[in-house]
């Protein structure tokens, strides 16, 4: 199974990640490699399995819906690499 | 006799007996780090003044004849995708090179309240992407053993710490293998308890459906003690389940009656035969210890590698979404906000990160989602139904831990899938949520050999008999 490095770029772009022309050459021959290995799994007829999510027989856990303090709100917002009167500033969704 | 090297459960007792003092454990650490750190780069950041503050205060509940918990004084290092509140988390990642975590993980709450002390925080491969702690932004760790060999990943920097006796014991994190394989590597003890044991909350989420918090002890016993320190329902993660812990008064070393799996599916083509010899030697050990040896099969493990490079890719590029440079972390110049996303991770992650983070992606897109993720899940079931049927005939499985031991730095870095196969012994243990633990069981050409044991869910007392049992025989 190989991919092309158009549907690389169309990964990338879907993952946000800015790669070079260069770069997706290099992914698609890796990623390539890494789809081959999974044709082994096609051996195997899965058409009656239920696909497993969760390793033991966990469902639904819930809690109330209840809001509380966290109290590290200053502490959380001077992680953040812009601030603007308490609010996290971030770039203009359209250039000006 | 130096400090730095003894285990926690010898500390304790000389602390308790006042051989010496919290502080003089914690200063033969520190010399410790400042001697080797150079040559190994096993922490990221360390957390001297406020280690010293805090065994102090240990001492000083000691000279007034107080009582100590058995963690109490004792230096731990943990793993930088851990959150200490305060303290950088990087994670390996430039992207959180500015990183300072705004609040403690369940398992460094649980570990301080009991009074250990926090030496640093722990190198590892990028988001503990990588078997052979190269991949980290902050320079590759070193095997203590050969520097010219890697110490194995994820958590290379916590498994190193212990092996170079730069700390008493350390916490990692274990997604694939990435507590036991550098314990392997390294000759050490590395542990991952069972799925829904130990609480996840402010470990950072690589693939939440495999992650589990582990520990690199220099012995079986350690991990025992650190396990029942960290483990129990938290309410931050709903994954975990209200279970008895209670672990070491109950250890039988005694193996005999112990039914041990041998599958035959773990010794493949390929493993390094002096690697295989040992582990063989092993298990005619624990034979002639007493332990009844069953051979069994796990058809469909071999399929574990395939299936966990599919969903746990997947549950990356989700999990990684996050880290877009707005709340927290690196940031990029940049004219308008996708732009500043695009461009914030092209400069944040590392090469490893993104190809998983597109292969996730990829698995997941419209059109392939059924032929790679669904499938996966189904292969996911298929294999913890073959453990569960040969836990129906033994009481825990053997196997190597890794099929080599550890390569040179460099020597894999190049090539992706092969560096995967580093983990094929691992893996099934994260894809069927079992717990399993890695110990030394000798060395090949110098290098040390780990040999793994799993057991059921939750029977975390059968795996640590058999450790302790089987670590006996091979002192």
């Amino acid at each position: 199974m190989a991919i092309s490095t158009r549907q690389v770029e169309h990964l990338a772009d879907l993952a946000h990640l800015d790669i070079t022309e260069a770069e997706m050459e290099k992914y698609a021959e890796e990623i390539s490699a890494i789809l081959d290995y999974f044709t082994q799994l096609q051996e195997l007829d899965t058409a009656a399995i239920e696909p497993l999510a969760q390793v033991f027989d966990l469902q639904n856990v819930t809690r109330e819906d209840k809001s509380s303090k966290s109290g590290n709100r200053n502490r959380i917002l001077a992680e953040a690499p812009e601030l603007a009167d308490k609010q996290i500033k971030v770039p203009p969704v359209f250039e000006k | 006799m130096k400090l730095n090297t003894l285990t926690i459960h010898e500390a304790h007792e000389g602390l308790k007996r006042g051989d010496f003092a919290a502080t003089d454990l914690t200063r033969a650490c520190f010399e410790t780090i400042h001697e080797k750190e150079k040559e190994l780069n096993a922490f990221i950041t360390l957390t001297e003044d406020a280690a010293f503050e805090a065994a102090e205060k240990v001492d000083k509940k000691l000279r007034s004849d107080k009582k100590i918990n058995l963690l109490e004084g004792i230096p731990f290092g943990v793993k930088d995708n851990i959150l200490v509140q305060g303290v950088k988390a990087t994670a390996g990642s430039k992207i959180l090179s500015t990183y300072v975590a705004t609040y403690n993980a369940t398992v460094v709450d649980k570990l301080k309240k009991q009074g250990a002390i926090i030496l640093g925080k722990t190198n590892m491969d990028e988001f503990a992407m990588g078997s052979s702690g190269e991949t980290s932004f902050y320079g590759p760790t070193k095997n203590p053993v050969d520097i010219d060999r890697v110490p194995g990943g994820s958590s290379s920097g916590s498994t190193v710490a212990v092996a170079a006796n730069e700390t008493i014991f350390a916490i990692g994190s274990d997604t694939g293998g990435s507590v036991r394989q550098p314990a392997s590597f390294c000759g050490v003890v590395g542990f991952k308890p069972t799925y829904g044991r130990v609480s996840r909350h402010g470990l950072m989420a690589m693939a939440s459906s495999f992650d589990q918090v582990g520990m690199l002890t220099k012995d079986v016993l350690d991990a025992a003690h650190v396990f029942e320190a960290i483990a129990g329902q938290d309410k931050m993660d709903s994954t975990t389940v209200k279970k008895k812990t209670a672990i070491v008064k109950n250890i039988k070393s005694d193996l005999r009656g112990l039914r041990v799996g041998v599958p035959k599916e773990y010794f493949i083509k390929g493993m390094d035969e002096d690697v295989e010899k040992l582990v063989r030697q092993t298990i005619e050990k624990i034979k002639s210890a007493g332990a009844t040896i069953v051979d069994i099969s796990l058809p469909r493990a071999k399929y574990a590698l395939a299936i966990y490079y599919i969903l746990m890719p997947a549950e990356v590029s989700a999990n990684l979404a996050r880290f877009d440079g707005v709340r927290y972390g690196h940031r990029a110049e940049a004219g308008n906000l996708l732009e500043m996303y695009m461009k914030t991770r092209r400069e944040g992650f590392g090469d490893e990160v993104r190809r998983r983070i597109m292969l996730g992606t990829y698995v997941l897109s419209s059109g392939y989602c059924d032929a790679y993720y669904k499938k996966g899940q189904q292969v996911r079931r298929l294999i913890k139904e073959d453990f569960d049927r040969a836990f129906e005939k033994v009481d825990c499985v053997i196997s190597p831990t890794a099929p080599t031991t550890a390569f040179r730095l460099g020597e894999k870095f190049g090539d992706p899938l092969t560096m995967y196969l580093a983990d094929v012994f691992t893996i099934s243990a994260n894809v069927a949520g079992l717990p399993a633990i890695s110990i030394p069981a000798g060395t090949v050409n110098g290098l040390p050999v780990g040999v793994q044991f799993m057991a059921r869910h939750f029977d975390e007392q059968t795996l640590f008999n058999a450790a302790a049992g089987a670590e006996a025989l091979l002192q």
